[in-house]
């Protein structure tokens, strides 16, 4: 059998399902949380996501797959609502590394095995995963930023992301290599030679 | 770092970022927010205040669309009311020795009036088939101040060319000694074009018109007037033994399109059509044109 489409699942969603809604929760809210965590310095994540999906459903009846897949409209959704927040703060920061920290505490790492050699290592993974974050916050361009983040949490698609920033395709490369040039730099600046 | 290296790590970060991010779920206000979006269709949405405004705003551009737009592109620049006469009637003034009326032919046959009833109408309708020897095509008009009927004689070379206002009325009386098919257009110095007959709006007869009658557009009591002066105006009679679908289609494309530079080229075809008419045979198709003046 057929998964159900993205697109299938809006047009029940205009109807008022409930199920569809459920769906694309578990489809998208973590790729938006981790979109929104790491391009910018949200207070509550998840109510910035709850507000995505508000905007999706007041929006339903605009969206139109002849013209956008359902992943390019929601994640233009999702850059509007962090453009909309970035002019009510003035200022954009990423999540700084203590509060990354913080979360990490009390977050997914406890389920971890808890051997010396495991911390070790664990340690060791998530000082380059802390790092990464760090210098993709240090990115001083917007619109690198979120090229980056995004081309690796859409699976690396550039038209995708193209038809998100309403750019050419040859503009988002353009801004992917030269954030992803600059993340490398920084961590080469922190000592991070990975593996 | 070689770029390989940074790939991995790159990927490792977003699967450790999706791993780690928590499971989220909707929330009691995204369901209500779904089950109030499924009561109200989209425009529901809009509050009365904003749909009002809309309304206005809408409005506001059409009537400014119309009067900003070219004359070209307006509607007929050809009104119709009632004859002075008939206004005089409505409004209880004495119409007496006027007649809203004044067919020329009519006036030559007083001898109908001394027979008696029956005979005079046998009498009338073989004297104007008499004299219905050819077409009969005449341009009237009259002043508000005068309400006196002016003929003139469409067939016969203008001496002067008349001035008309848009105070002033003005129609067409045509006689045919054969069936014919029929059309009059109307063109303006800026280039407007309007067809009088056939036009429900106008007269509600229709193609072929039989000979011995009396035609009269547009239908009586009413009178053409313009609606705004446009230079020189034209008018193109047209008779003819076969339905002129050539300039019927012309016309209905001119109606149709909104393009300037169409309706250009459609007026350009149809002075053409014209020339054209004018070379052939009366017996298959005759065009007669007045004109006069407009201030």
């Amino acid at each position: 059998m057929k998964p159900i489409t993205d697109e299938q699942l809006m047009d029940r969603l205009r109807r008022g399902d409930k199920g569809s809604m459920d769906e694309l929760y578990r489809r998208y809210a973590k790729k938006l949380y981790v979109f929104l965590t790491s391009v910018m310095k949200v207070p509550n994540p998840e109510d910035l996501v709850h507000d995505i999906f508000i905007r999706v459903i007041e929006k339903s009846r605009q969206f139109n797959p002849k013209k956008a897949s359902f992943r390019t409209w929601l994640f233009r959704i999702a850059q509007n609502q962090a453009i909309n927040l970035y002019r009510r703060q003035k200022i954009v920061k990423f999540s700084s590394l203590e509060q990354k920290i913080g979360q990490m505490s009390c977050g997914s790492s406890l389920h971890l095995k808890d051997t010396l050699e495991d911390r070790s290592h664990r340690t060791d993974e998530f000082a380059l995963i802390l790092a990464v974050r760090e210098c993709i916050g240090e990115l001083k361009k917007e619109i690198e930023r979120q090229a980056l983040v995004m081309y690796y949490i859409l699976g690396k698609n550039y038209k995708e992301i193209s038809e998100v920033f309403q750019k050419s395709i040859s503009g988002v490369r353009k801004h992917v290599i030269a954030a992803a040039e600059r993340v490398r730099l920084c961590l080469e600046r922190k000592g991070i030679d990975a593996f | 770092m070689d770029e390989e290296k940074f790939k991995q790590l790159m990927e490792k970060w977003a699967s450790h970022e999706m791993n780690t991010a928590p499971e989220i779920h909707p929330t009691a206000e995204v369901y209500q927010k779904l089950k109030d979006r499924e009561k109200k269709p989209g425009f529901v949405l809009i509050s009365w205040p904003v749909r009002w405004a809309a309304a206005g705003i809408a409005a506001a551009v059409i009537i400014l669309f119309i009067v900003l737009q070219p004359s070209e592109e307006r509607g007929p620049l050809v009104g119709l009311r009632r004859g002075f006469v008939a206004e005089k009637a409505e409004k209880g003034e004495p119409t007496q020795g006027l007649n809203e009326l004044k067919v020329p032919r009519e006036e030559k046959v007083p001898e109908v009036a001394k027979a008696p009833p029956a005979a005079a109408k046998a009498l009338a309708k073989r004297e104007k088939k008499a004299q219905i020897v050819s077409e009969q095509c005449f341009f009237q008009y009259q002043h508000p101040g005068t309400q006196a009927i002016e003929d003139l004689d469409i067939k016969s070379p203008q001496d002067k060319v008349i001035t008309l206002s848009s105070e002033d009325n003005y129609r067409l009386v045509l006689e045919l000694t054969r069936e014919r098919y029929v059309s009059i257009y109307q063109t303006g110095g800026s280039k407007s074009l309007i067809r009088l007959f056939p036009n429900p709006e106008y007269q509600s007869v229709q193609n072929p018109l039989r000979p011995g009658k009396t035609y009269i557009f547009p239908a009586l009591p009413n009178w053409f007037y313009l609606q705004e002066p446009e230079g020189e105006v034209s008018i193109h009679i047209i008779t003819s033994d076969q339905p002129q679908s050539e300039l019927n289609d012309l016309y209905a494309r001119y109606q149709d399109t909104e393009k300037k530079k169409e309706k250009k080229e459609i007026l350009l075809r149809f002075t053409d059509a014209f020339t054209s008419i004018k070379e052939l045979p009366e017996k298959e198709a005759r065009l007669l044109v007045f004109r006069f003046q407009t201030q």
